[in-house]
């Protein structure tokens, strides 16, 4: 009896002990004092727990070296542009009243900084574009980032859906920075101004991300209360730089949700009808244009806020002419200020394969035009009804362009469900892949499509293979072009200008894995990428 | 598999009819008429764990209430009930924070759980057959088996008793309309009993929908729920025989639902369907092997079908389950209480159609087992200890509780048990697509252990319980974002539950026109174990703080009333804790009126939603009815 009483406690006490928290962190990182750590590009945790590295140093592949423009110097990292203590080279100390700066290029001893330059105790930088004085003095910039405006900023962001964050890399393809977590899946990216804003569509919420000082960091959450009516899915951003409002896809509750960042509130939501499932936006003028993957639809939304919606008889009258910020003062009310202008019908009879429905999802505008990504899926089993597909709407009549070749624009058997969209002057280029759901070594039609506009009929071609991948979003920087892969978390660079004839520029110029598996053997999925502003 | 041990009430009517069987024999001295003697059972005492912590609903209690089997065990404490709109519609429960998966749920000891997963469908149980149901809580899987991570729900059905009979029609709003009927035949040894029911809603009721839930002060508007029919029914055959030294019980149930699916208020869904049916057979023998020694010997089985019919991406998807088990266990009434041992063996085979073509599953299963009800100091201290083996397929582990209850002061007494229980990953997470959600062939069982303690206080005056209890969930298979947009099952859950349970059911207060109360009251305080910084130490989604129970009634034989009320607290969507679903508050009410004596004949009014607050959803989305009134008119002959 007493052994048995024992024996139970004893059981009870391991159990209890089970009730310890578990850490988990993505695959390559780091458990360290109870947060997950890069420990490949901390600086704070240089390939282990609490590893720094010294003063203009940076963390590359877990390892500390000297930063960009810096010298060693007696086994310390130093700028001879700026160190005091090493103004022009190794050991040249100014005298203790000066300051060291640089003028053309020569380090000099002075009792002012040049012009446009700060003191930084003693050492004389440009606050806006010193990557080791970034914003502030002592603010230094991750590997792979530079420092523009003031701003610690990388080449490429990238949203990664499994492991909840945003990365970073440089246009090498090399991890930048250290990732900033997000709140749950991430699913799309839009600057507005010198913000980075992140929809996370497995918690209704819109992160603002910031790059001036003290450090990358999310600035603040808007959560976009559901009041346990719906469960989340927020499925696209887009920021409109007139107006300074950011525009989100509430997929889940058929909700265009307008949100001011600056008071950090959901000023609106656009009703766009139960199952429509917005997917991509798009704004153009006046008007934001929205994929409804689910009904088959492109909704044009009037945000001009010009008092131009139907009109609300239940308005409430305006008060000394101010109205709620989602509202318009008309004539002594307080009237809708968005509203749907137009729905514009994709017939699956005419856009869609045999037994397919459209299914239309990302938006890219190239003048007047705009084009439309098309699913092309089979609704019975998912699978594609053949190859990717492109609808154009005329954005000056809101009209389907019904022209031989743009209805739709067929981008070719070596495309199966398009994943992105991107207009680059009078190129469009489209990225494209399929797999079952539990099969992703049958992939197909996996590639990016190129369509020149500068004839004026879209000509499809060429296309650049991408076989074992899942290239889903579209970014456009420094010459190149990049894309994400939708599957194994791979980054890729290629030649915008890829071309049949010059089979150099048929390759791709670079792989590398950006967003990595939760936990190892699993998928990852580059939600959505951009380049920095 | 039925539960262990002889129910009280059983070997009562069993020794009334050998009594009459004695009787019929031809004795020569005028026979006397004895009162029937109704043994009731404890409320807090489940048959096959007498120390566990359980709650015995009377669904006689809730006679003529037109109250399912949901509503009967949310009256229970440590449960939370999500119930997606009213009759008919799906009705899954949940046992102190688990998921659906983590509760067996047993009819007359057969589980319901199928190996196709994602817990049993409590509107799937016709309702008027029920005589109690016991709600057991914590790690029971040594006395029920697998899956019993949360605890147990075990529906019984109403005896065989000759002579007894019912019928009863039922009507209301949303065009809804039932009827059951029931009758019992029997002589010396043995009874028969058949029962039948059906019920029919249109669910077309108005609730108000808010098309801007994020902008505040936005009007509410007033909507129909369209495509929320439903039809269900089914039969009942039960029947027992003396047959040698020992006794036969038979069961053979049928039952089948037909219901529209009218889907969330933002993504309805105007032709979706759904068509079950479910029929399960039973047999058990009980032998007196000698004076201590009774063997029993159970075969049963059990088919369902399940054909959804959704719109796409989801597509149509056909299910049919077939399970089949025998078992044998022998009980020895020794000096200091029962022992128990008993083995069983069993299988089971899915047959699946969906959007990932055809695909056929089976499975094993077999168990051992060992429990002992230890009574000591003349039955005031009883202590059982209990150990069982399961194997599952390629899965197989070992589930343990001990339990104790000390009666220590007239109707006082103290309960305290702890346990360890797993549940083998389910077909549908190893190897189905569903939509969305990818499979993941690599799973591996979910485990989970409790401890609880409570005191209690039983007898003329009612019955009182407070406790506590504590529970870890380990390996829980969660859905994480997998590739492009889908999601895939990892053991990646683990999670503490612990809180408060408080239970109070008062006997009728004769001289006060029958003045009764009952009440349970939960608090449970979740935490998330394991995940991303974010996520540790957070609210676990959908596991209110506080849920209250309450009712009043009165009872002056020929009439009676009742008000129920039901407050479920905040909780979130999410695991971050970011969007909060507010509270909810709920109040029915009911009458009665006995019109007959002989047969007894009564009337019932019961009201649903008094307050008919349109905005009540069942945290998920989905709106329940406004007000809703029932009419009911039973006969019968008790």
């Amino acid at each position: 009896m007493k052994r048995l009483a024992l024996t139970t406690m004893a059981a009870a006490a391991l159990g209890l002990a089970g009730c310890t928290q578990e850490l988990v962190c993505p695959s390559d990182q780091l458990a360290c004092g109870g947060a997950c750590v890069a420990a490949a590009t901390d600086p704070r945790n240089c390939g282990a727990c609490g590893a720094r590295c010294g003063p203009l140093g940076v963390c590359a592949s877990g390892s500390c070296q000297c930063g960009p423009e810096t010298t060693l110097c007696g086994g310390s990292c130093v700028d001879l542009a700026s160190d005091p203590l090493n103004c022009g080279a190794c050991g040249a100390a100014c005298p203790a009243a000066l300051l060291c700066t640089s003028t053309g290029g020569v380090a000099t001893c002075a009792a002012a900084c040049a012009a446009g330059q700060s003191s930084c105790d003693r050492a004389c930088v440009d606050l806006l574009s010193s990557r080791y004085h970034c914003g502030a003095c002592g603010r230094a910039c991750g590997a792979g980032e530079h420092c523009a405006q003031g701003l610690c900023l990388a080449d490429l962001y990238a949203a990664c859906y499994n492991t909840d964050e945003v990365r970073e890399a440089a246009g090498d393809l090399a991890p930048a920075g250290i990732p900033v977590a997000t709140e749950a899946g991430p699913l799309a990216l839009a600057w507005l101004g010198s913000s980075l804003f992140v929809a996370n569509s497995l918690n209704n919420t819109v992160d603002e991300l910031r790059f001036d000082p003290p450090a990358v960091r999310k600035q603040q959450v808007i959560t976009i209360p559901t009041q346990g009516t719906y469960g989340p899915d927020l499925e696209y951003v887009a920021a409109n730089a007139a107006d300074g409002l950011l525009y989100v896809s509430n997929a889940a509750a058929g909700l265009l949700d307008v949100i001011d960042p600056v008071a950090g509130l959901v000023i609106d939501e656009v009703p766009l009808g139960a199952g429509t499932f917005p997917a991509g936006i798009a704004i153009v003028g006046t008007s934001a244009y929205v994929a409804l993957n689910g009904t088959n639809e492109v909704a044009a939304v009037d945000i001009s806020r010009a008092g131009t919606c139907p009109p609300d008889p239940n308005a409430p009258p305006c008060s000394a002419g101010a109205c709620n910020a989602g509202r318009v003062c008309v004539s002594g009310s307080c009237q809708p200020a968005f509203c749907v202008a137009k729905r514009i019908a994709l017939p699956a009879a005419d856009l869609a394969g045999p037994n397919g429905s459209p299914m239309p999802s990302r938006l890219a505008a190239a003048g007047t035009l705009l084009y439309v990504t098309l699913w092309n899926l089979k609704p019975s089993d998912y699978t594609p009804a053949g190859s990717g597909r492109l609808a154009v709407i005329d954005t000056a009549t809101n009209l389907l362009v019904t022209t031989p070749g743009s209805y739709p624009v067929d981008l070719g058997p070596g495309c199966a469900n398009p994943g992105d969209i991107a207009a680059v002057g009078q190129t469009l280029y489209v990225s494209c892949g399929f797999f079952p759901y539990n099969d992703p070594s049958s992939l197909q039609g996996a590639a990016i499509v190129k369509v020149d506009l500068s004839t004026g009929a879209p000509l499809v071609g060429p296309e650049l293979p991408l076989s074992g991948h899942a290239p889903g979003p579209l970014a456009f920087c420094g010459g190149a072009g990049y894309a994400g892969d939708r599957n194994a978390g791979s980054l890729f660079r290629f030649d915008p200008a890829f071309d049949p004839t010059n089979p150099p520029s048929m390759l791709l110029t670079g792989a590398a894995t950006l967003c990595p598996p939760r936990a190892a053997g699993g998928s990852a999925y580059v939600a959505d990428l951009t380049c920095s502003p | 598999m039925s539960p262990q041990g002889f129910p009280r009430r059983s070997a009562a009517a069993l020794a009334l009819c050998l009594w009459q069987a004695a009787r019929a024999s031809g004795a020569e001295e005028p026979p006397v008429e004895l009162p029937e003697v109704v043994v009731p059972l404890s409320r807090g005492e489940a048959g096959a764990d007498p120390t566990g912590s359980a709650t015995v609903v009377d669904a006689r209690r809730f006679e003529g209430e037109a109250k399912g089997v949901a509503e009967l065990v949310a009256t229970s404490p440590g449960v939370a009930i999500r119930d997606y709109g009213g009759l008919g519609r799906l009705a899954t429960v949940s046992i102190r924070g688990s998921t659906a998966d983590g509760v067996r749920v047993l009819l007359d000891g057969l589980p319901l759980n199928t190996a196709a997963g994602g817990g049993v469908d409590l509107s799937t149980i016709p309702r008027h057959w029920i005589d109690r149901i016991e709600v057991v809580r914590g790690a029971e899987g040594a006395h029920y088996g697998t899956g019993a991570l949360g605890g147990v729900v075990n529906v019984i059905t109403r005896p065989a008793v000759a002579g007894n009979w019912s019928a009863q029609a039922t009507g209301g709003s949303f065009l809804t309309f039932g009827g059951a009927a029931d009758g019992a035949i029997g002589g010396a040894g043995w009874a028969g009993m058949a029962a039948a029911s059906f019920d029919s809603t249109s669910g077309r009721f108005e609730y108000l929908f808010d098309d801007r839930p994020a902008v505040p002060g936005n009007a509410l508007q007033l909507r129909l729920r369209e495509n929320n029919a439903a039809r269900l029914g089914g039969v009942l055959l039960k029947a027992w025989r003396t047959l040698g030294q020992g006794r036969l019980d038979l069961m053979g149930q049928a039952s089948f639902g037909w219901r529209q699916l009218p889907g969330w208020p933002y993504a309805l869904t105007p032709n979706d369907l759904q068509q079950e049916g479910r029929g399960t057979l039973s047999g058990r023998y009980a032998l007196p092997l000698a004076s201590s020694l009774t063997l029993s010997t159970e075969i049963a089985g059990r088919l369902e079908g399940l054909d959804v019919r959704l719109a796409p991406p989801s597509g149509s998807t056909q299910q049919t389950d077939l399970a089949g088990g025998a078992r044998v266990q022998l009980a020895w009434a020794h000096p200091l209480g029962t022992l128990t041992t008993g083995a069983s063996l069993g299988g089971e085979r899915l047959w699946a159609e969906g959007t990932a073509g055809a695909a056929q599953h089976s499975r094993a299963d077999f168990a051992v087992w060992a429990a002992d009800d230890l009574a000591l100091l003349s039955g005031a201290l009883r202590i059982g200890p209990a150990l069982r083996f399961d194997a599952v397929g390629a899965y197989s582990g070992l589930s343990g509780k001990l339990g104790a209850s000390w009666r220590f002061a007239g109707p006082f007494s103290a309960r305290a048990s702890a346990g360890r229980s797993f549940r083998a990953p389910s077909f549908g997470e190893l190897y189905l697509q569903q939509g969305l959600l990818e499979p993941n062939p690599l799973l591996q069982p979910e485990e989970a252990w409790s401890a609880d303690a409570a005191l209690v206080a039983e007898g003329a005056l009612g019955y009182a319980s407070l406790g506590g209890f504590a529970s870890l969930y380990r390996n829980l298979i969660v859905y994480e974002p997998a590739s492009f947009d889908r999601l895939k099952p990892f053991n990646d859950g683990k999670a503490f539950m612990g809180g408060l349970e408080v239970e109070l059911a008062s006997a009728p207060w004769r001289e006060a026109l029958g003045l009764s109360a009952a009440l349970s009251y939960t608090f449970l305080a979740s935490e998330n174990l394991k995940g991303e910084e974010a996520v540790l130490g957070k609210q676990v989604p959908h596991q209110p703080r506080h849920r209250l129970y309450a009712r009043l009634g009165v009872d002056v034989q020929r009439a009676g009333a009742h008000l129920e009320a039901q407050v479920v607290g905040l909780q979130y969507q999410d695991a971050r804790n970011l969007l909060p679903i507010p509270a909810a508050f709920a109040m029915n009410m009911g009458a009665f009126l006995r019109v007959l004596d002989e047969p007894d004949v009564r009337v019932f009014l019961e009201v649903k939603n008094l307050l008919d607050d349109r905005t009540l959803q069942n945290g998920f989305g989905y709106p329940l009815p406004g007000r809703t009134l029932l009419f009911t008119v039973r006969f019968g002959s008790t």
